[in-house]
């Protein structure tokens, strides 16, 4: 042991708070070391100065004044620390914690039971008015009128703005598709079969018998999507690409 | 002549009953169980808060404030803690609240600021009550004590007044001071050694006498 690791030892010494091994370590250190020993000594000695202190005392009318204070109701006001601390207690936030906990346990309860509420079906989610590529604006006219025409019903442009969020498939379908379905507008009612990928699986039937079902099969190569529309409407294939020039347009 | 105790412990019914017995009346409304808190701690708190700041006319605020702050959360105080570590732990806050506002109107209160920020030299502390029996050389032996206190560090000085001055145990001192037991022995190791270096001379004067 050196003299600097015996000097923070030094009190617990004193007060008899080493333990076996450190106390005999400590000891052989004074032993051999004056300066050391002599600082332990130094040290008892300041401890009893200070316990030697006098007290301070309060004045004679210390504690009527404490009364008066209190009877002129200057100790009911409390300091605004006291009343932050008060607002901030456990007993007041826990209504707002529950509360918080409710709002999320019916949120997730509405998500699990109707996952429509958040992922609309049919034009509901899709909204082709407000993702239409401002690259072509011929068809974004030709959509307006052709949606009003019958063909594919539009989008109520209101209910669903360009900036409201679209979760899920739809997302990335929405982000490039066309706006037009002018195969329905041209009144071509034709069928279409990819040999990879049939349009009418038994999903896609049972969802075209029930508009209310969710459309499973909504890719289709990575290349169209099934536009189901609504219970209105025709549903038909529309090209991801949005390339008017070459794009295919199905109709049931 | 033996009656009078016996009297006197009559008028005082509280006097058997332990700080947080106490305490527990006083937050049901009992204005002697208050007055019965005040009489054991005033000496006690204006001791430490006058120790901690170099102005015993604020000290004597500072502790009254913390005797009202007692009253106004009375009815907040929990029995399983001791009511000495809550009392001293405000005493404690209100006295660093006291230091801060101090460093921060360092123009108004330059001297006491810097002391309080550094622990060096500083104005006299002020004279405790007289005692007339006393030692002169006692006194001022006394005088120096106090004068080397004030000059070290106050987060030294908070952590030695707790326990050398004030008697609490190093586990009370954490607990007021919020800071862990090995913390707490270190600061007052080293408080300790800074006093007796301020103290060497008069120690050595003790020793001779």
């Amino acid at each position: 042991m050196n003299c600097r690791s015996a000097e923070s030892l030094y009190s617990a010494f004193i007060e008899d708070e080493l333990s076996q091994e450190e106390q005999r370590s400590l000891e052989a250190h004074l032993m051999g070391c004056r300066r050391c020993s002599g600082a332990v000594k130094e040290l008892k000695e300041t401890l009893v100065l200070m316990s030697a202190l006098p007290t301070v005392e309060t004045s004679p009318h210390f504690e009527e004044e404490i009364f008066d204070r209190i009877r002129s109701g200057e100790a009911l006001r409390p300091t605004l620390i006291e009343w932050l601390g008060d607002f901030w207690t456990a007993d007041r936030l826990r209504p707002v914690f529950l509360g918080g906990a409710a709002v999320c346990a019916l949120w997730i309860a509405v998500f699990v039971a109707r996952p429509d509420t958040f992922f609309p079906k049919g034009d509901a989610g899709l909204n082709r008015e407000a993702v239409a590529p401002s690259s072509n604006s011929s068809d974004s006219s030709d959509e307006g009128s052709l949606a009003s025409s019958g063909g594919v019903p539009a989008p109520d442009a209101e209910s669903a703005p360009a900036t409201s969020p679209v979760f899920g498939p739809r997302a990335a379908l929405a982000s490039s598709a066309p706006v037009a379905n002018r195969g329905s507008a041209s009144g071509d009612d034709f069928q279409w079969v990819d040999s990879q990928a049939p349009v009418a699986s038994a999903g896609s039937d049972s969802a075209l018998r029930n508009p209310g079902a969710r459309f499973q099969d909504e890719y289709i190569l990575d290349q169209f999507y099934l536009d189901r529309g609504t219970g209105r409407g025709a549903p038909s294939i529309v090209p991801v690409s949005g390339n008017s020039t070459d794009d295919v347009y199905i109709t049931f | 002549m033996p009656i009078e105790p016996l009297r006197l412990k009559k008028l005082d019914p509280l006097a058997d009953l332990s700080d947080e017995d106490v305490m527990e009346r006083c937050a049901t409304g009992s204005e002697a169980g208050f007055r019965t808190l005040v009489q054991r701690y005033r000496s006690r708190i204006m001791n430490l808060v006058c120790r901690f700041i170099n102005d015993r006319d604020r000290a004597e605020e500072i502790a009254q404030e913390v005797f009202l702050r007692v009253f106004r959360n009375r009815e907040r105080y929990r029995k399983s803690g001791k009511f000495s570590t809550w009392i001293f732990t405000i005493a404690v806050n209100l006295t660093k609240n006291e230091i801060r506002s101090r460093v921060r109107h360092r123009g108004t209160y330059s001297l006491d600021a810097m002391e309080e920020e550094t622990g060096g030299q500083g104005l006299p502390f002020p004279d405790w009550k007289p005692l007339p029996d006393e030692d002169l050389n006692a006194r001022e032996i006394q005088h120096k004590v106090a004068e080397a206190l004030r000059k070290i560090p106050p987060r030294y000085r908070e952590a030695v007044v707790l326990r050398d001055v004030e008697g609490l145990s190093y586990e009370e001192v954490g607990e007021i001071l919020r800071i862990p037991g090995g913390t707490v022995r270190s600061r007052i190791n080293r408080a300790r050694l800074m006093l007796k270096e301020r103290l060497k001379a008069h120690i050595s004067l003790e020793e001779d006498v």
